[in-house]
């Protein structure tokens, strides 16, 4: 048979709001998906690419969704198709890979034997074969010894051992189209870079269609033969992964490759010389244990030894794979958790044993700004309210903190009026803001950002990265950046830290550490980085 | 694990101690709880009052007092200052009563809470969930007493369905026992079940909206799959530890009234009316016996729950 795998004409799915006109989320695509391919559905968030993937295997569920148009895979109409029929569509001949592995998997029941739940619901397979079947699945996606993992619950793996399972669920019974939605985003640079291989050997190995749904355009440089570009609804561009990249034809697609921070481009210059800000020395950090001897020698050293300095406006980025102890490290800078060994200098004076009273100058020249906007919201109180909290904690009136508030507000790109506004009413970029904003409010030093854009879209990225570099010229702001995206570092870092296992394994300018890492950790880090351009891969697909 | 069991064997003891003095303290400083004078019956003389008050050594310092109730207590010796039997003998009659109702009403709260609490969640926003949380609503708010009351007059007096309270023992007749427990179970279980029936709705609510509830659908399992081995499993596991919990309460005086409506003569109305009667042996050894009964099933509950959720360890801090 030839022609596509896949072939959607016209799919259309609406929402039936509360109240006002139903939600359009996906307004007429159409795409085609032909075996072996990998086509990569790219968006930023709420463009309907995920409403997109469920509406093909009938996922969408609850009576809220109208779902019109045409999918046909392999010449079989699946939109409308019955109950029965879809549901022995869905992972025999549909399978789904999504974000999040630990989320997405029971928590209560062994890996194994969701593997083998799947092979018998769609064939005639024992308890015994099925689940001998599951351990070997296991084996061949890297998840080894299969056999004892298969007995593991899911929390008992690790993030990318959980997401090769759940591919090894997917492959189970040889699935003619795997959709992936953003099968890598939950996942370390260097997992990343092992799950993408690994998908393209298996559709290489098995023949299957892909369709991958994703925001990261280094994962399509990485993966994808074929580009749908989805904004609001409606695909508006599609072609040849390197005609897209090479020539977008369409202004939102050159403004989403525009704002991809460039793998390729050269590291910022360190600054001349000067005095250190922060000074952390022999910071170690330890977790669990308790009072007793015995318990204490059982702590775990997060965070062991580590001698970091960041000067007044520099940038200093600490690099590192998920359990590093770089958020542990940059807690025990702020005295949010006490150091178990070390110093922690801030403008030469000594805040480690610092009580209370003591703390108030650190906590008025250090401010952290975190990785979820949402989360570091109070839900309860107007965005204004929580920038002014700062202030009126300082002695400003209360006429006196609105007013600051609203000019911080507008300072990081927020209307004045956006004070009266609760966080939920806002899109995750303007909550970013308003962190920002809250953090400047006292006039810090230094401002410690956690993962401040792995929340973001990409085109929200650049625009606070922009922020950043503006506030940090204007007021001479010096940053502790924790990243583990090494594009982003690139782009904004004087100096590099790489962290691995609670230590720091290599620092320095960037330009050192970025172009000629001496540590062959940062090495692996640099090296599983997503390609720039399709034509960059390490190994040409076909 | 041993230390974890012989940790909670430590806690019960410091528990049961706390209570015990608490408990003998209560009844020593309540008016009127003078036991020499209300043993003496009707318009005692002095003199009478002063001998019982010698004879049980009443007239002795509180401490050497509480120490030797409890030795009696323990030593299962304890002798009710009014009807003069046997502590221990009176609350071993009363066990298998009090056990075979709670046993019976746990059953049918957990059977009905988690049928209802499905229906409701499956039809989440519709009539009959509506229906089905006006009903849960009703049986929380009934009180035990009107209830059995009502269901007694009726079905037991007026219309005959049902025996007219009173226990049968199993050995003596099962299917009469079981047949006079219809009643006084379905009473205890009514209030039981509203709540259970609402918790379960809820959970059942929360774990459809997983993600692996998803994935559990994307796998292409049957529907009646995704319910049972991935929603239902999961949303039960705080239900299963809460219901070890309750089960334990109702043991250990949770059921006071339906007993004493339906005329059970468990343990909970043994200790309802030794506490009418200000006789503290019986008191304290009911007490003990429930704060006993609760720690216990707290560690198997919590035993329990290491053993359904693979993601907690017991034995680990």
């Amino acid at each position: 048979m030839s022609g596509p795998l896949l072939e959607v004409r016209d799919l259309a799915v609406r929402f039936a709001a509360e109240e006002g006109p139903p939600v359009e989320a996906v307004r007429g695509i159409s795409l085609e998906v032909a075996p072996g391919e990998v086509l990569a559905l790219v968006g930023e968030s709420g463009c309907g690419k995920s409403v997109t993937a469920l509406a093909l295997t009938g996922l969408l569920g609850g009576g809220a969704a109208r779902v019109a148009g045409s999918a046909r895979l392999a010449g079989r109409e699946l939109i409308g198709a019955g109950d029965d029929e879809l549901r022995a569509i869905r992972g025999a001949e549909v399978a789904m890979v999504f974000q999040d592995p630990l989320s997405s998997l029971n928590p209560v029941l062994r890996v194994g034997d969701q593997i083998a739940e799947q092979i018998r619901a769609h064939g005639p397979a024992g308890r015994e074969e099925a689940r001998a079947r599951a351990a070997e699945l296991l084996d061949q996606v890297g998840v080894t010894p299969g056999a004892e993992r298969a007995r593991a619950y899911p929390h008992e793996l690790s993030g990318g051992m959980r997401q090769r399972a759940m591919i090894a669920m997917a492959l189970s019974c040889s699935p003619r189209l795997l959709i992936a939605d953003e099968p890598t985003t939950a996942l370390d640079a260097t997992v990343q870079a092992q799950v993408l291989a690994l998908i393209g050997e298996l559709r290489d190995a098995t023949g299957a269609g892909v369709l991958l749904i994703t925001h990261d355009f280094g994962v399509v440089a990485e993966l994808a033969d074929r580009v749908a570009v989805m904004r609001a609804g409606r695909i508006v561009e599609q072609g040849g992964v390197e005609e897209v990249f090479d020539r977008p034809a369409d202004g939102y697609t050159r403004r989403l490759l525009a704002a991809v921070p460039r793998a390729d481009a050269p590291p910022r210059a360190p600054l001349e010389a000067r005095e250190p800000l922060l000074e952390l020395e022999g910071l170690a950090v330890a977790y669990g244990g308790g009072r007793g001897r015995i318990a204490r020698r059982a702590a775990r050293r997060a965070v062991d030894g580590v001698d970091l300095t960041v000067a007044a406006g520099e940038t200093v980025a600490l690099v590192g794979e998920s359990g590093s102890g770089k958020s542990s490290l940059a807690r025990a800078a702020a005295r949010l958790i006490d150091p178990a060994a070390g110093r922690v200098l801030l403008g030469g004076s000594d805040f480690t044993r610092a009580g209370r009273r003591a703390l108030a100058p650190l906590r008025r020249d250090l401010q952290l700004v975190f990785q979820d906007p949402q989360g570091s919201l109070n839900p309860r109180r107007r965005v204004g309210a929580s920038v002014a909290l700062g202030l009126r904690l300082r002695g400003a009136g209360r006429a006196e903190a609105d007013r600051r508030a609203r000019a911080l507000l507008e300072r990081v790109g927020l209307e004045p009026a956006h004070a009266d506004r609760w966080p939920h009413e806002l899109s995750g970029g303007q909550r970013q803001r308003v962190g920002i904003a809250r953090a400047l409010a006292p006039e810090p030093r230094l401002v410690v950002l956690d993962e401040p854009l792995s929340a973001l879209d990409v085109t929200v990225r650049a625009q606070i990265l922009e922020l950043l570099d503006d506030l940090q010229r204007e007021r001479g702001l010096a940053y502790l950046l924790i990243s583990h995206d090494l594009a982003v570092v690139r782009q904004v870092a004087h100096r590099v830290a790489v962290m691995r296992d609670g230590r720091i394994v290599e620092q320095g300018p960037a330009v050192e550490v970025l172009a000629a890492p001496a540590d062959p950790f940062t090495a692996e880090l640099l090296a599983a980085v997503p390609v720039a351009h399709p034509r960059d891969r390490a190994t040409p697909t076909a | 694990m041993t230390r974890f069991v012989a940790g909670r064997l430590g806690q019960m003891v410091v528990v049961l101690f706390a209570v015990s003095v608490l408990t003998f303290l209560i009844f020593n400083v309540i008016p009127n709880g003078d036991p020499a004078s209300r043993m003496a019956g009707k318009s005692p003389t002095e003199t009478q009052v002063e001998a019982i008050r010698a004879e049980w050594g009443f007239d002795e310092p509180l401490p050497v007092q509480y120490l030797r109730t409890m030795e009696q207590v323990l030593g299962g010796q304890a002798i009710s200052y009014f009807t003069q039997l046997n502590v221990r003998d009176e609350i071993l009659r009363g066990l298998p009563r009090t056990l075979a109702l709670a046993v019976g009403a746990a059953i049918l709260w957990m059977a009905f809470g988690i049928a209802l609490g499905l229906l409701g969640a499956l039809r989440a926003g519709r009539l009959s969930d509506r229906l089905l949380t006006f009903a849960a609503l009703a049986g929380v708010s009934l009180p035990v007493f009107w209830l059995g009351a009502i269901l007694s007059h009726f079905l037991g007096y007026e219309w005959g369905l049902f025996p007219n309270g009173g226990y049968v023992p199993f050995a003596e007749d099962p299917l009469d026992w079981a047949y006079h427990l219809v009643l006084p179970c379905a009473t205890l279980a009514v209030l039981f079940t509203g709540f259970y029936s609402r918790l379960v709705r809820s959970n059942v609510l929360d774990t459809m909206g997983e993600d692996f509830v998803r994935t559990a659908r994307a796998k292409g399992l049957s529907e009646r799959r995704v319910l049972l081995a991935h929603v239902l499993r999961n949303s039960l596991i705080p239900v299963v530890t809460l219901w070890g919990l309750d089960f334990g309460a109702v043991v250990a005086g949770g059921a006071i009234l339906t007993e004493t409506v339906f005329d059970i003569q468990g343990v909970g109305q043994y200790a309802a009316e030794s506490v009418g009667q200000l006789d503290v042996p019986p008191v304290l050894a009911v007490t003990l016996f429930g704060a006993f009964f609760i720690v216990v099933l707290n560690t198997a509950v919590d035993i329990a729950y290491a053993l359904l959720d693979p993601r907690i360890r017991v034995g680990e801090r």
